[in-house]
């Protein structure tokens, strides 16, 4: 930890780490009912761990707890929704929930709106035109 | 061997084109008016020295851009990109926030870059194959 940064509370934190332990332990029940690992958890035990149940445990303690952002429902309706934004290509968008409150080439009125809105932090994103040719590099 | 444990997982996000990317969304607030902040989506680029963010969030949070120190950023081909920095708070619901120096650019980028200055306020590791990355707060 250095100076410049605030950990969550300790109580939080234990929280997070104690519900995910419960899930994971949940996870791990019916993967040993159906007799199968599945491929989106990267963690889940191997057949040799089931063999050791101590090591089966150490992988139980390490396993850290999958997290969203703020965003998690917009992100989940720009997932479900690409198409409907392609509308939007090459403008900027503020979306709040499922719902598109602003949009324009210029960020800064995007966000003039939002704000008018009644929205003090909107989740602004750009909108990229969809070309496959195009493959993205950081900068 | 060595082992680093870590105690978040992040899926990546997908973006409108419906590709997974490594993205963290944060909160940007300016330290002396954390009620009005800008929620963005930015890329994780271990390619990157140094953090990028477009000036218009810099501006929209009531900094004055052109007051910050001057910082160019080298991309792999073109132009040198102009930018300022200024420290601002990341903020996320699970990891904490981080005060930080951030460039803002003086002219429209496409994507937000957080470069191995925030890689180095925490513990990160990426697994590819599982479209995951990982996030202790700490260094």
């Amino acid at each position: 930890m250095n100076g410049l940064q605030r950990a969550i509370e300790e109580p939080k934190r234990e929280e997070l780490l104690w519900s995910h332990r419960f899930s994971t332990v949940g996870s791990v029940g019916i993967v040993a009912l159906s007799g199968l690992t599945p491929s989106y958890n990267s963690f889940a035990p191997t057949v040799s761990e089931f063999a050791s149940p101590l090591l089966a445990i150490s992988s139980l303690r390490r396993a850290p707890a999958v997290v969203v952002g703020y965003r998690s429902r917009e992100i989940e309706w720009r997932r479900t929704h690409a198409d409907d934004l392609q509308a939007f290509a090459n403008e900027w968008v503020a979306l709040e929930g499922e719902q598109i409150v602003a949009h324009g080439p210029d960020p800064m009125e995007v966000v003039a709106e939002a704000r008018a809105r009644g929205i003090p932090t909107p989740y602004i994103f750009y909108v990229e035109s969809l070309d496959e040719s195009i493959v993205k590099m950081g900068l | 061997m060595e082992t680093v444990t870590y105690e978040f997982r992040f899926e990546y996000p997908r973006n409108p084109e419906d590709n997974p990317f490594p993205i963290l969304q944060l909160r940007v607030l300016n330290p002396s008016d954390p009620l009005r902040g800008i929620d963005v989506d930015a890329y994780l680029d271990s390619g990157a020295e140094y953090s990028l963010f477009n000036g218009w969030i810099a501006k929209s949070l009531g900094l004055s851009l052109l007051e910050g120190v001057p910082r160019k950023y080298g991309p792999i081909i073109g132009e040198v990109i102009e930018g300022r920095v200024h420290q601002v708070r990341l903020s996320h619901p699970n990891l904490g926030y981080f005060d930080i120096d951030i460039g803002f650019s003086l002219g429209q980028i496409r994507r937000d870059i957080l470069g191995r200055d925030f890689f180095n306020q925490v513990q990160i590791g990426f697994r590819e194959k599982q479209l995951s990355y990982y996030i202790t707060p700490t260094p």
